[in-house]
């Protein structure tokens, strides 16, 4: 084992660069990836293997039609839709491949991305762990009045909390972003979706609007690694340097959004990033610096347990409630998730 | 900037809605206005002295936006965001501009049809979702009392609605072969894929 030239706190050896030089990566993501993903090579061979025709899902719009409806329709379409473990949300197969199959009715199929269906807003694309990550808000539509999305663009997850609220109540939405504003408002307005209010600015200033949420997401600014098998560029476009830059944002954001939740609000934190300095770390540091010891992590449904350890750090054992999903795992993005509840505070 | 709707454009508002047989709903809707940004050659610390002409001068062009409710509108109008709730269309010199948004609520709650439509076969269907105007031929039923250069809403055949056009000729006029009969002003395809998402696309989204 030798250190990086690039990277000096990185070791790498054969296996590694072996690995990098296969698959077409840079020799210290492998490095990394060998340190904490489960069964590095298989990951690599997934995305390989997947990179042309990988999962693809979409979510039901309730706000505009019901999923048994949709995918009656999308079948008499000729589509094949595979159910998941949320409701709302199918796979689509062979979609993407349909050229090739010798099933006449498939051949002109048109991409997913271009029905009258979703122009209409019946569905929107949009990858399995995104739509976990909002089902651990557990929104219901009585209880959750105000809710917080901190970074929305292009909007795949706040359509899908306003499907959740059912048009009621109030999203904040926030998108610094001016040139995303307009996907987002394509997203919000295609999905029928009238009870957001988007404010052009960062997340951190949150606090200066005045206002308390029962529910905030923090579906975080990342490095993305998680999304190579559909961005191939991924492999070699970031360097450490990025991973930092973000994790500092992501602390900052996580702090803001913390401070702007209720008494029993939750939070949902989460990146389509394996790198543990974008999660486990990030909501490490925050729990350390709450003073008043008024937050917990709440168990999550999916996916691998968070790391509670990473090279000589060790982090608060309460991660093991975070999870992670990986695409040869979970057939889905690279994601992390963590699930906050800040506790009612205690009157003495 | 936000505000309440004035009570002219209020006017306005309501006649259209009665017109696209929806009257009820109005009623119950949260509705507020946004004024487009525009240049008045003043600074932005330099504020222009407001008179009465002024404030029914700039009412001449209001975008219209539905919120879920009260607090939504009074958030709006206190806070000013970017956007809030969704654009059903426009009020421009005392006339209403329906955009998709809106003539989808027509179809929603106005079932019976009585309002200016034309339904139209499938494969024009298809052409008319990305920007074609509309052929008679195309037109397998429409409003009987459909005037010359009236808005109307464009529907396929499952009674959705893909566009809103404004016709070229009234009544059974509107059918003629070979010709164009309806301008498509809006289509679901341009409306909408014109603003799809060019920036993080894959940003786990």
């Amino acid at each position: 084992m030798s250190r990086n030239a690039e990277y000096p706190d990185i070791f790498h050896n054969e296996y590694s660069k072996r690995l990098a030089e296969k698959y077409g990566y840079k020799d210290w993501m492998i490095s990394r990836f060998l340190r904490f993903v489960p069964n590095t090579e298989s990951l690599l061979e997934y995305i390989e293997k997947n990179k042309s025709s990988y999962s693809e899902y979409i979510r039901a719009n309730s706000l505009k039609m019901d999923s048994v409806s949709l995918k009656k329709r999308l079948t008499e379409k000729g589509y094949l839709l595979e159910e998941t473990i949320l409701d709302e949300v199918f796979k689509i197969e062979k979609a993407n491949n349909a050229s090739n199959s010798n099933n006449d009715k498939k051949t002109n199929l048109p991409t997913i991305g271009s029905t009258l269906e979703y122009l209409k807003g019946y569905y929107y694309i949009q990858d399995l762990s995104s739509c976990i990550a909002v089902g651990e808000l557990e929104i219901d539509e009585r209880g959750c009045t105000t809710v917080l999305d901190m970074a929305a663009s292009p909007g795949g997850k706040t359509t899908f909390i306003a499907q959740k609220m059912n048009n009621t109540g109030n999203i904040i939405a926030c998108e610094p972003n001016p040139k995303r504003m307009t996907s987002l408002l394509f997203n919000l307005s295609r999905c029928g979706v009238k009870n957001t209010t988007i404010f052009n600015m960062p997340g951190e200033d949150v606090e200066k609007l005045g206002i308390k949420f029962d529910r905030v997401l923090l579906d975080a600014p990342c490095s993305c690694e998680g999304i190579v098998t559909k961005d191939e560029t991924r492999k070699k476009s970031r360097n450490l340097k990025d991973i930092e830059i973000c994790s500092i944002k992501q602390r900052n954001l996580i702090q803001s959004a913390f401070q702007v939740l209720k008494p029993c609000g939750k939070m949902v934190y989460c990146t389509c990033s394996f790198a543990p300095e974008e999660n486990e770390m990030v909501v490490d540091e925050l729990m350390r610096n709450n003073k008043d010891n008024d937050m917990e992590l709440e168990p999550l449904r999916y996916g691998i347990d968070g790391l509670t350890e990473y090279g000589d750090r060790q982090f608060s054992k309460e991660l093991h409630h975070t999870k992670r999903l990986y695409p040869h795992i979970h057939h889905t993005n690279g994601f992390f998730i963590a699930k906050l509840r800040k506790k009612q505070s205690q009157v003495v | 900037m936000f505000k309440d709707i004035p009570a002219s454009a209020e006017t306005v508002l309501k006649r259209a809605f009665n017109n696209w047989g929806i009257f009820g709903l109005y009623e119950k809707m949260d509705i507020i206005v946004k004024q487009p940004r525009k240049s008045n050659g003043y600074s932005k610390t330099e504020k222009k002295p407001l008179n009465d002409s002024d404030e029914k001068k700039d009412n001449r062009d209001l975008q219209v936006h539905v919120c879920s409710n009260r607090v939504q509108k009074e958030l709006a109008i206190r806070l000013q965001p970017a956007h809030s709730g969704i654009i059903i269309g426009q009020i421009k010199d005392k006339r209403f501009l329906p955009n998709l948004s809106f003539a989808e609520l027509v179809v929603r709650h106005n079932p019976k049809l009585n309002y200016p439509y034309a339904v139209l076969e499938n494969k024009s269907s298809n052409l008319v979702m990305y920007g074609r105007d509309i052929m008679g031929s195309a037109i397998v039923d429409f409003f009987n009392g459909i005037k010359e250069n009236q808005i109307l809403i464009v529907l396929n055949q499952k009674k959705e609605a893909i566009g809103i056009g404004k016709s070229r000729f009234s009544g059974n006029l509107i059918t003629q072969s070979d010709k164009i009969t309806i301008d498509n002003i809006q289509d679901i395809g341009t409306h909408y894929l014109k603003g799809e998402n060019r920036y993080g696309a894959f940003h786990g989204d």
